[in-house]
């Protein structure tokens, strides 16, 4: 029998996946090789092979993250900058609201604006935990390199 | 459902049935560190979106709505994409349709498929990747009205088609493209672009930001802008949006 090529850790972050968004079915195709991650009371994971072998592997114990105790951000004033030139948006679209506002609870890699620049969205995250202590720029303004956005503490 | 395996993907596919939308699992995968070209694709998206926030519907096993997890290569990517869509439906025998600037598919006045590009830092380096959405309408649904706006490939060929052709012809493209425009730059596709772009000769309207500014397309850049032509001078053109004055 062959020996299949399987990148464990590629399938613990399938699964991961899988139970951090909720979705119940997952099928991963590569080459001649599928996964197929499904969500049931305890999460199974079935591989083919070219010549239809089914493996079932138990998923592995969900490593619980330690839950990181929130701790009080002590720098005062942190800016989040902005990385490129651009215009900058500060919702998802005219009509929504803005993804952050003065006084808002941050936390890190939580969406703060989008940038477009050359056709891309980009999507600006805060660096640190916070809360918005000042807004720097106005919806809809074009931004430079390093440009203060906001600043938070 | 989608024969996943006719699209014979060099990276790893995932395919749902119902997803908010494919570029938000593209972007948790891309933070994971996801293998490049890792595809995502789904048959619904209750919160597929286009560019600034607008709706994108995808007809269910009609349409193709996936997403691209692609390493930074260069800020042409979205202009490249868009191209390596067109030349992937002339790989299919589709032939009358064109590029409108910066990312839509155009059969005539409709629009057949559009891309999003957005990109995410990446969670344990200073860089960012690039997650690529397209939504492709290929098939024409029976029981569902399509704008007058929206086309489908079937009505620009004349003949329904599998949706694993569509996929796989995009993507091999795609991947071919990333290459080149990785080592060379935009320079390599700007000739086609301008022979197959819409935009360029045609009076428009430019939208950024708050601001709108009536011109001439008159030429596309070597970095993918579009130079433009005002009463008041040329004005280069790097984002925002395009419409063209009929």
């Amino acid at each position: 029998m062959d020996k299949l090529n399987v990148d464990i850790a590629q399938i613990r972050d399938i699964i991961k996946l899988v139970k951090d968004t909720g979705i119940n079915e997952i099928e991963i195709t590569q080459g001649e090789m599928s996964v197929r991650v499904r969500r049931d009371s305890a999460p199974v994971l079935g591989v083919h092979a070219p010549a239809e072998m089914v493996t079932a592997i138990a998923a592995p114990a969900a490593a619980a993250a330690p839950a990181a105790a929130a701790k009080p951000e002590v720098v005062e004033g942190h800016v989040i900058t902005s990385p490129m030139v651009g215009t900058l948006y500060m919702s998802p679209s005219p009509e929504s609201q803005p993804f952050v506002k003065k006084g808002d609870k941050v936390k890190k890699g939580q969406t703060v604006c989008i940038i477009e620049a050359m056709k891309t969205m980009n999507q600006i995250e805060a660096d640190k935990d916070g809360t918005v202590q000042e807004v720097l720029v106005d919806n809809a303004q074009p931004v430079e390199f390093g440009e203060p956005l906001f600043r938070i503490a | 459902m989608l024969d996943t395996k006719a699209i014979a993907h060099t990276a790893p596919l995932i395919y749902l049935e119902e997803v908010d939308s494919t570029n938000n699992i593209a972007a948790d995968l891309g933070r994971q560190g996801a293998v490049p070209f890792t595809v995502v694709m789904a048959e619904r998206q209750t919160a597929g979106r286009g560019r600034h926030g607008r709706v994108w519907r995808t007809f269910p096993y009609q349409s193709l709505a996936m997403s691209i997890v692609i390493p930074a290569v260069d800020s042409t990517l979205p202009l490249v994409a868009c191209l390596s869509l067109y030349q992937a439906c002339h790989d299919l025998g589709i032939q009358n349709i064109a590029l409108k600037w910066p990312n839509d598919l155009m059969f005539g006045s409709r629009k057949l498929a559009g891309v999003l590009t957005e990109s995410y830092p990446l969670s344990n380096s200073t860089g960012r990747f690039y997650v690529l959405g397209c939504g492709i309408n290929v098939n024409t649904p029976e029981d569902e009205d399509v704008p007058e706006v929206a086309g489908t490939l079937a009505m620009a060929v004349g003949r329904p088609l599998a949706r694993e052709e569509v996929a796989k012809a995009f993507l091999v493209r795609l991947q071919k493209n990333c290459t080149t425009l990785e080592k060379h730059g935009f320079a390599p596709f700007l000739t086609e672009y301008q022979q197959a772009c819409i935009t360029l000769g045609k009076p428009v309207v430019w939208k950024e930001g708050g601001r709108e500014v009536s011109g001439i397309a008159r030429d596309l850049n070597a970095d993918g802008s579009i130079l433009l032509e005002t009463p008041a001078g040329m004005h280069t053109c790097h984002s925002g949006e395009m419409i063209i004055e009929h």
